[in-house]
């Protein structure tokens, strides 16, 4: 997929507080405050949930006008910013965006405001409720970037995969040290397609906890990303985690130019090596599924068809399909950075919904094409005892494959 | 209509000859567009499957 490029270069320049709000971010907020559709709220997870306008793309817009007009301070808006889930239905689905986006060259951007309100606030030392969960998974990420090399690749110890080569598969703090079923899987899949692929020795910070809390660092980390995947001769980037694919091809474009590399999602790059034959999907699975589109991917990419294209390759699945624009309603609830860890019982609330809809569909299964939902939902399946059982599409395209 | 439209890749743009001062464009790549257009068109299509064949026709005799 080619990178997708969208900035607003007036988000550059930070608020603080006590000090006047810029035309330009004032005239943006006015372009959402002056609709009165409110769509943004129609497909809002949290705004389904809660019921409070102030949550949505409106109502965050609204409150930044609040402040650019003196009726409030910036330090009072933290805990409203802190309750979006940064998931983009709300910017794709305003029709500013969805309408009159591509004509006009000019779109609502929610997802970067929320972030770059959050960096601002924390820049100054203004911390919402549950910053502390975030700080504290922010320096456990740079505790493994601190750390001995070898921990980053340690998930990978038994695979022999070598660190330089053309296709380089990209694995995060996340899958490299929580998930690390995911890019193991993915290896061996890749292996036994007669791909050659690498890792890097020391990948850097990607974490989106950190690109909405010091921008400046995480960029530093983003930089080092790409002169690692560079050195290592990378032609192609292969991407496990839907959030840094997000970042790899809209966040690094608008700080970094084009990228020196194709950055491809791994549905796209294993539905390639099936229509060219090295992926041969024999067993049996005999089961009834139903897909639930990442918001990274579907809301803030529009990749939704090679997971797609693989399900229904799979032998003996009965699927039944959720249109991804009817998904642009829907989140695991983990949110694709902090969210989860700041608004826990939120997050609950949507991911159960979510799950009890697919057992409403008679599923036996919701396949996943991210770690973090994966993470999400087994928590919500266990604490709620919904009879559905959330599987990484991986997991299934393994066991197709026989490989155990 | 209100706008001049030119056309850049096949596709229609405002003429932005009015988005220099008050409200100016923003940076967007040609993929970003695509990506914007075929979300306008998934959601039409979208609203169509669901919505198309609850439309009714008006009353007879309401032509009059």
């Amino acid at each position: 997929m080619a990178e997708l490029l969208s900035k607003k270069s007036f988000y550059k320049d930070p608020l603080k507080e006590g000090q006047p709000v810029s035309d330009e971010l004032t005239k943006d907020c006015y372009a959402v405050f002056s609709c009165r559709h409110k769509f943004c709220r129609e497909v809002c997870p949290v705004y389904r949930e809660e019921r409070n306008e102030s949550f949505g793309s409106y109502g965050l817009h609204t409150t930044l006008l609040s402040v650019s007009k003196g009726i409030e301070e910036l330090a009072n808006i933290k805990d409203t910013f802190s309750h979006c889930l940064e998931c983009g239905a709300c910017e794709l689905r305003c029709p500013t965006t969805i309408f009159a986006g591509d004509f006009y060259k000019y779109t609502t951007t929610t997802v970067d405001l929320v972030r770059k309100i959050r960096r601002d606030l924390v820049a100054q030392g203004i911390h919402y409720e549950g910053w502390n969960e975030v700080k504290k998974y922010i320096d456990e990420h740079q505790d493994y970037y601190d750390g001995p090399e070898t921990e980053l690749t340690k998930w990978a110890t038994d695979l022999e995969l070598p660190k330089a080569g053309q296709q380089v598969m990209f694995v995060d703090y996340y899958n490299a040290f929580q998930g690390t079923e995911v890019p193991r899987l993915a290896a061996k899949i890749l292996q036994k397609a007669g791909v050659p692929v690498a890792i890097l020795e020391k990948p850097s910070v990607t974490t989106g906890e950190l690109l909405e809390s010091d921008i400046d660092l995480w960029l530093k980390h983003a930089k080092q990303n790409l002169e690692a995947l560079e050195k290592a001769g990378a032609k192609t980037v292969i991407l496990l985690n839907p959030h840094e694919y997000s970042y790899f091809v809209k966040e690094y474009p608008k700080h970094f130019g084009s990228l020196p590399f194709e950055a491809v999602f791994i549905t796209d790059y294993l539905w390639q090596l099936v229509k060219e034959g090295k992926i041969q999907l024999e067993k049996d699975l005999d089961i009834k599924v139903s897909y639930h589109d990442p918001c990274a991917l579907n809301k803030l990419c529009g990749l939704y068809e090679s997971p797609r294209k693989l399900i229904n390759s799979l032998p003996g699945v009965k699927y039944t399909d959720e249109d991804p624009v009817t998904q642009w309603n829907y989140c695991c609830g983990n949110g694709t950075a902090s969210f989860k860890k700041v608004h826990p019982d939120i997050a609950y609330k949507i991911g159960q919904r979510r799950l009890r809809g697919v057992a409403d569909l008679d599923a036996q299964v919701l396949v996943l094409a991210c770690p973090h939902c994966k993470d999400q939902f087994t928590e919500v399946q266990t604490k709620s005892g919904i009879n559905v059982e959330p599987k990484h599409i991986l997991e299934l395209i393994a066991d197709a494959m026989g490989i155990n | 209509m209100a706008e001049n439209v030119v056309i850049k890749y096949g596709k229609f743009e405002v003429d932005n000859r009015r988005m220099q001062d008050y409200v100016q464009q923003i940076e967007m790549n040609e993929a970003e567009r695509d990506r914007i257009i075929r979300s306008r068109n998934n959601y039409l299509n979208w609203m169509h499957a669901h919505f198309a064949s609850k439309i009714l026709p008006p009353p007879e005799g309401s032509e009059e």
